[in-house]
């Protein structure tokens, strides 16, 4: 049956560049689902322009919510965004070498997450000119600059990271100036995996720190272990917990998207199993902190739990993010039969992915919301459209770089394998 | 700085003498309050009984220039401190990535750089007295308003965090002066814009630890309370009042026993 | 050279550390740091000298200092107004009033630059020169003079005792015309409390010295007199670890006042003077009272009347008092115990909180109450100013020949806005044809604004002399823009209830406005214009030099002007002079009954004429201090509830428009959600009515209505709603305007019995839900 796009000159045949051994769907089809990213982009950029032009006055953030949805966006998709450096950390360091079939994706997921983030960040901070100033001047005292530092230099690390997919490419490995680079890059990974390790082991860090540091927030804050507070380390084991969950959550997105088999279930299988050790340990620890802060730290301020929970930001989240979200995919995950079936394997890891940004939302959120002050009111937060818009950018570019880097590197080096007539 | 709750009649004339001070702008809409900026901010509260019991007693809130880090400090407990003990660890301050915020070990003071501050708010999410304000807008200056402004203090763009500076260039103006002088500061000579405004003599400002200043024999009174004293902030503000109602809801982490001890020499109500 | 790949490594290489070399990564970055600071729209204050000049603000009576820089570009202007440490009452305090008052001088939206001709039909401003604007107000009122119709021009002021007043007077009277009004102030009710009971209509509350203060329903710390001093007194009696004065607040609201008194005695609205009396039978049936009073004129019976301990005994019980006060026996028998034991205590009365001049029976039994203590002349009691040192501006005008329109139904005239406002617009006995509005914004500040509003209307031809485009301006046919405090000359004299007399002079601190010229300047040069006696009258160059003349017994002109103020020294203790008829203190006014009877026309039916006044006691009550209940209570079913106003310095002091800084201190109990007014009701009554906090609710009086928020208080007296007073402006700009409403709307004005001074302190009111 002819179709009527068929009998369309062919202007733009870039079979060519696929990667080897694999098929893509037509560049008209392409171009047709590129529109849904763009479309985002789009409106993303109204809804940055608008934030830039007229100031965060077009979000509904103010002085009792200093942070919002972007804030809870950007830890969240951070967290996510872990399973790069865990991976590399996995595959090139301890040489656990069964991930590297699922590497290359974890690279440039974080990729995404990352710069997505770093984006985010630029809009949301009220002197975007002025960013700059947290490098120059920086407060060795601040999480905040550890962050800045480490989000920015582990971003560029994952550049490097993700060079040789882009110089892999059938055409542009052609060149032979570039193939020789992509090999010497090859060798010389796991330099970088180290470095992207140190770095996101500090910020994900940080990340929690800057919340368990505020002392004067009773709501966030927690003890000390070393210069760091307890959130330092809980945000680092939820992140590496549901990062990989994340990459291959997206792994198996894109599969049922393109109907293509791109990784064994057997690298699924691991990474399920890496996510729920990990969210073991993570949901021990994260349960005796919350204990000790409900039962030893609050009261030792004068307070109670009740009063940490106040509606909307209800108890119900506690039992969201600890029994359904915390709890059961760990449960779920180390579970060998679970593991085996492609559903399930699914639905554990998306509860694990939730959970994270449950976590990430309440830290940010509900902190703000409770008073401290004796006498303030408890409000509550909803997001402009607008803010939707500037947090939709990680939607819409990621799905962008996704797209084409599916389309045209060789990201899913079993595929070819897996995919034979 | 302490203040007698006591004696402020919530007329604000404090406020606005702060925001004639330093330049703070006026919204089309201020009934926003949680985009309002208002460096020192007079809280109403009253002691929630029915008619005609009622009470009602202010809170005029400046930033509470907290040292952070003495006792009553966060992690004494199981965990270790978090602060060297010789560096004070202002809440607001210790977090902000760019030091535009910074403790002056000198003074005490807790200042404000705007124009180095990038706008991240996480001060305003670490301050626990909202004393921060971010600059949602750009201020309005009607035609012919600006002729009123003070040059000592900039007025501050958009995107911004400000808050109290302890009205900061008047100290830098005095010592000028007692540098040309020869003297010293004295007491009188920095005063911030706050305590002279105030009709009631509610507000009084010094250092408090010169025993020669009026503060320093203020907050040994066992009516002298500050707020929030348990979170281990360690805020320059004192407040005073014999109403136990009041100091009660201070601080709701303030033991029973201290606003009791202090009700039965003296205090009424 | 080719470029091949070594050529441009080299290249790039080269270039990046010639960048990094060269200064332009730093240059770029300070350039970027201080691009970050440099927003156009951000102003950049002009640094210069500084120095302070001393002022009063007339508004407020406070000693005040400007902050003035003296820039290159931009000239000498004021940046700062503080308080003045050495002026004797406010000893360096302000009010925000005083602290925001460059907002309303530096504002080009709101002040007036040129002097404006409006075109009633198109509402249509235009500019035009001084000597057509003077010539058109000239004009206007030769004619009417020639005419014979003087009568018929008007003109309303806010402060008779100013210079600028007693000009204002004196070129009506000049011109023909009885009609001069001010705005009625509770000093005038003191004047004719203090008159008839003392012979001294300068009477104030040595509040700094007292030890004991019961205050009935008067809003010590929201505003009274001039509020500084007041706070200043205040200060002095609290005290660790004990307090040094005992403070009473009686009234029916938990107000600021209330709550920071030592104790509130919760009353019923309008009862505080029955309050007053029953504290009187107490402390004569407790036999602790000073017995000097018995020597009173009146206080046995007199001439076949009734005297005062009679009328105490026979209609003020105090169990009843009590409970028609809502109050509690035990309570106030021991307060009044403590009252008359206190060494130096004192009873005040004053202005309600809706700011209205106070009934002068409830002033005249607060009075009573003090001669029962023995403090009168005492320190810590009630004294008698010094009446200030000034000249009178020249020698005595004829008496117009027709009748003025307010106060000529009563025995002695207190002519005053509402009165004049009510008579022109029913035309008793004549209607306006001129109208001059010489400084105050009676349009917004009414009282009973809709009133004065319809007399703006419909008056042929309405003069405003203006600083501010207020709301009496956008009314004017013809607008005269006058200085602001800061940039001109003037006076304000003894503010209510000051125990010492103290004069303020404001001068020309910084240069005024376009064309604007001191109020008294236009007088002058209108009285110049209309040649005659007009300008016989008034034969100066200017207001500085009628300033000097009048204070020429204050000492040298020029340092009375640096330092701002004049005051007399201490209060005046001992002995009180009373210059009454009986040469005694007069518990029994034989002045008001002189008065009355010659009003009635030789004394036949007393009774009558007094009752024609409204006292319904008739007139065995009508010249003793007694209680009669007031008249808001009359209004029957339509109007169940009692609106009264809850004042505050953050709203309003004087007659000055609300400031933005004002405008944004206020909480959300006073304006909330996008600048609606928010009326405040005890809990229990919403119940009563199916009202919800945050219900939009409908305030309505037989003479006006607003509509506002709901907000509940457990503070207010049930039966009751209270709404801030000074909001809802239409003018000054986008920081003042439309915010909340204006309760000189809503307000019903009723005349006190006797005085007929306008009384507006509770208004009877429905509250009803509407949309919105
Ligand atoms: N004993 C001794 N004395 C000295 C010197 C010395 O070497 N020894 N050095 C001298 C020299 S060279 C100097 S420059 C002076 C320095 O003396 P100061 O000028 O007193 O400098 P700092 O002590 O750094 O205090 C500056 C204050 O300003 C605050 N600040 C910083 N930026 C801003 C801003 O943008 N706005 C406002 N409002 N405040 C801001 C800071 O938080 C800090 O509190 O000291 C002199 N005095
Ligand atoms: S010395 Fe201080 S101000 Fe200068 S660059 Fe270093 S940190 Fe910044
Ligand atoms: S000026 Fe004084 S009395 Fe008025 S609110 Fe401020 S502290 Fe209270
Ligand atoms: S009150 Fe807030 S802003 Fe002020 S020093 Fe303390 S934490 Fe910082
Ligand atoms: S908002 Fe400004 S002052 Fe506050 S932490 Fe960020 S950079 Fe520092
Ligand atoms: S100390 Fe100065 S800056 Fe701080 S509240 Fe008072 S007037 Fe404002």
């Amino acid at each position: 049956m002819r179709r009527w796009f068929d009998d369309l000159p062919k202007y733009a045949d870039d079979s060519s560049w696929w990667p080897n051994g694999t098929t893509r769907c037509r560049p008209e089809v392409f171009l047709f689902w590129l529109g849904l990213p763009l479309t985002i982009m789009a409106y993303f950029g109204l809804s940055a322009f608008l934030v830039l032009f007229k100031g965060l006055n077009q979000t509904n953030m103010n002085d009792y919510f200093a942070f919002g949805v972007w804030i809870v966006v950007d830890l969240a998709v951070i967290a996510l965004g872990a399973g790069a450096f865990f991976t590399s950390f996995l595959n090139y360091i301890i040489g656990k070498t069964e991930l590297k079939p699922i590497v290359n994706a974890a690279v440039l997921i974080g990729f995404i997450c990352y710069t997505g983030a770093i984006l985010m960040l630029g809009i949301d901070i009220g002197q975007p000119i002025r960013g700059w100033f947290g490098f120059w001047h920086a407060n060795v005292h601040s999480m905040l600059t550890e962050v800045m530092f480490c989000i920015t230099t582990y971003a560029i690390v994952l550049c490097i990271e993700l060079l040789p997919s882009v110089l892999d490419n059938r055409r542009i490995g052609k060149v032979p100036e570039f193939g020789t680079f992509s090999h010497n890059l090859h060798t010389i990974m796991i330099v970088f995996a180290a470095a992207g390790t140190f770095l996101s082991f500090f910020h994900q860090g940080s990340l929690g720190g800057m919340f368990g540091v505020l002392y004067a927030r009773p709501f966030a804050y927690r003890g000390h272990l070393g210069i760091w507070p307890m959130t330092f380390f809980l945000f680092v084991m939820s992140a590496i917990a549901a990062g990989p969950s994340f990459t291959t959550m997206v792994v198996m997105i894109t599969e049922k998207i393109t109907g293509k088999r791109l990784t064994s279930h057997k690298v699924k299988m691991l990474m399920g199993k890496i996510s729920g050790w990990l969210l073991l340990v993570y949901m021990v620890c994260k349960s005796v902190d919350t204990l000790y802060w409900a039962f030893i730290y609050l009261p030792s301020k004068g307070l109670s739990v009740g009063q940490m929970y106040q509606a909307p930001y209800g108890s119900w989240l506690v039992w969201a993010e600890l029994g359904l979200f915390g709890w059961l995919p760990a449960i779920l995950l180390l579970t060998p039969r679970v593991r085996e079936s492609y559903g399930l394997l699914f639905l554990a890891m998306l509860l694990n992915c939730i959970g994270v940004t449950l976590n990430r939302f309440i830290f940010t959120i509900q902190s703000l919301a409770l008073p401290v002050m004796p006498f303030e009111k408890f409000f509550s937060y909803l997001p402009t459209w607008q803010e939707w818009g500037v947090a939709s950018l990680v939607l819409g570019h990621g799905l962008l770089i996704f797209m084409l880097a599916y389309r045209y590197l060789p990201i899913f080096p079993q595929e070819p394998e897996l995919n034979q007539r | 700085m302490v203040i007698d709750v006591d004696k402020c009649t919530g007329c604000g004339a404090c406020s606005v003498a702060c925001m004639s001070e330093n330049n703070v702008g006026v919204l089309e809409d201020e009934t926003e309050k949680i985009r309002s900026i208002t460096w020192l901010r007079v809280y109403q509260i009253d002691n929630g009984k029915a008619f005609p019991e009622t009470e009602v007693a202010f809170f005029p809130r400046p930033c509470m220039h907290c040292q952070g880090g003495a006792s009553g400090s966060p992690g004494q407990a199981f965990f270790q401190e978090d602060t060297d003990p010789q560096e004070a660890h202002t809440p607001c301050v210790s977090v902000c990535p760019a030091i535009a915020t910074d403790y002056d070990d000198a003074t005490g003071i807790v200042s404000q750089i705007t124009s180095r501050c990038i706008g991240c708010r996480y001060c305003v999410a670490a301050c626990p007295y909202h004393a921060r304000y971010f600059n949602w807008y750009d201020v309005p200056w009607p035609q012919g308003t600006p002729r009123g402004l003070s040059p000592f203090v900039s007025p501050r763009m958009r995107g911004v965090v400000e808050k109290c500076t302890f009205c900061y260039p008047r100290l830098q103006r005095a010592k000028n002066k007692a540098f040309l002088g020869g003297g010293k500061v004295g007491e009188m000579d920095y005063q911030t814009a706050c305590t002279e405004a105030c009709p009631s003599g509610a507000i009084t400002f010094g250092q408090l630890q010169n025993p020669a200043h009026k503060v320093h024999k203020l907050i040994q009174s066992e009516f002298a309370f500050r707020l929030l004293e348990k979170m281990g902030t360690n805020p320059k503000v004192y407040y005073m009042s014999k109403r136990k109602w009041v100091r009660m809801m201070a601080d709701n982490h303030l033991s029973q026993a201290k606003a009791t001890q202090a009700a039965a020499s003296g205090g009424h109500k | 050279m080719d470029w091949d790949r070594r050529t441009f490594v080299k290249f790039a290489v080269g270039a990046v550390l010639g960048v990094h070399a060269s200064p332009l990564i730093p240059k770029f970055m300070d350039d970027t740091a201080i691009w970050t600071q440099n927003w156009n729209w951000v102003p950049v204050p002009e640094d210069g000298a500084v120095a302070y000049a001393k002022t009063v603000n007339p508004h407020t009576g406070t000693g005040a200092m400007a902050k003035l820089i003296d820039g290159r570009v931009e000239g000498l202007r004021a940046i700062r107004v503080e308080g003045n440490p050495d002026h004797p009452l406010s000893r360096g305090g302000v009010v925000p009033a005083d602290a925001s008052a460059l907002q309303l001088l530096y504002n080009n939206e709101t002040r007036v630059a040129k002097p404006l001709l409006r075109n009633r039909a198109t509402g249509v401003m235009t500019q035009i020169t001084w000597p057509q604007a003077l010539d058109l107000v000239g004009g206007n009122l030769a004619e009417l003079a020639q005419k014979g119709q003087a009568h018929q021009a008007a003109a309303l002021g806010t402060d008779p005792s100013s210079t600028t007043g007693q000009m204002l007077m004196r070129l009506m009277q000049a011109l023909g015309s009885p009609n001069v009004a001010f705005t009625p102030t509770p000093r005038e009710t003191m004047a004719l409390a203090g008159l008839f009971m003392t012979g001294q209509p300068f009477l104030g509350f040595d509040l700094a010295n007292a030890n004991f203060i019961v205050s009935f329903g008067t809003p010590l710390l929201e505003g009274f007199g001039a509020p500084v001093a007041v706070r200043k007194a205040f200060a002095g009696w609290r005290g660790y670890p004990k307090n040094q004065a005992y403070l009473v607040q009686i009234e029916p609201r938990a107000s600021v006042t209330a709550s920071q008194a030592d104790q509130w005695i919760a009353c019923k609205p309008g009862s505080e003077g029955a309050v007053a009396l029953a504290m009187c039978r107490i402390m004569i049936e407790e036999g602790v009272y000073d017995r000097a009073v018995e020597s009173a004129y009146g206080w046995n019976d007199v001439d076949g009347m009734m005297g005062f301990k009679s009328y105490l005994m026979k209609s003020i019980d105090r169990a009843k008092v009590a409970s028609l006060a809502g109050v509690s026996l035990p309570k106030l028998v021991k307060m009044t115990l403590a009252f008359a034991k206190a060494d130096r205590a004192v009873a005040v009365c004053g202005p309600g909180n809706s700011g209205d001049p106070g009934r002068l029976y409830d002033f005249m039994s607060v009075l009573a109450l003090n001669a029962l203590k023995g403090n009168l002349g005492k320190p810590g009691g009630v004294v008698a100013q010094q009446p200030l040192p000034l000249k009178s501006l020249g020698g005595a005008l004829p008496e117009p020949k027709q009748p003025p329109l307010a106060g000529s139904d009563r025995p002695f005239s207190v002519n005053n806005v509402h009165d004049l406002a009510e008579a022109a617009l029913a035309g008793k006995p004549y209607g306006l044809k001129t109208l001059i509005l010489c400084g105050g914004n009676f349009v917004f500040n009414g009282p009973q604004a809709n009133l004065m509003h319809d007399l703006a209307r419909k008056t042929p031809f309405v003069v405003a002399i203006t600083p501010y485009m207020d709301e009496s301006a956008a009314m004017a046919d013809l607008v005269l823009p006058s200085t602001h405090w800061l940039e001109g000359w003037g006076d304000s004299t003894t503010s209510f209830g000051s125990p010492v007399a103290c004069y303020g002079l404001h001068r020309p601190l910084v240069k005024a406005v376009a064309e604007a010229k001191d109020a008294g300047d236009t007088l002058l040069a209108l009285a110049q214009r209309l040649g005659g006696p007009a300008a016989a009258a008034l034969p100066y160059k200017n207001l500085a030099e009628a300033l000097a003349k009048r204070s020429q017994a204050m000492g040298d002109f020029k340092k009375l002007a640096e330092t701002s103020y004049w005051a007399q020294k201490r209060p005046a203790y001992g002995q009180m002079r009373f210059n009454t008829p009986s040469g005694r203190l007069e518990l029994f006014s034989r002045t008001l009954r002189q008065l009355v009877s010659k009003g009635a026309g030789g004394g036949q039916d007393l009774d009558k004429a007094v009752r024609a006044l409204g006292v319904k006691g008739g007139a065995q009550a009508a010249f003793l201090p007694h209680w009669e209940e007031p008249a808001a209570y009359a209004e029957g079913a339509a109007y169940p509830l009692i609106m009264q106003a809850a004042p505050s310095l953050r709203t309003t002091w004087g007659d000055e428009a609300i400031t933005p800084y004002m405008v944004k201190i206020l909480p959300d109990t006073v304006l909330a959600n996008a600048d609606k007014l928010v009326v405040e009701m005890n809990p229990a009554t919403a119940r009563d009515l199916h009202l919800y906090a945050g219900d939009m609710v409908l305030v309505e009086s037989s003479a006006g209505s607003l509509t506002a928020k709901l907000t509940l208080y457990a503070g207010a007296a049930p039966g009751m709603v209270f709404v801030p007073l000074g909001l809802g402006h239409q003018a000054f700009g986008f920081q003042v305007a439309k915010k909340g409403m204006n309760f000189n709307r809503a307000v019903k004005v009723t005349s006190d019995p006797m005085s007929g001074m306008p009384i507006w302190e509770l208004t009877g009111v429905s509250v009803k839900k509407v949309r919105g």
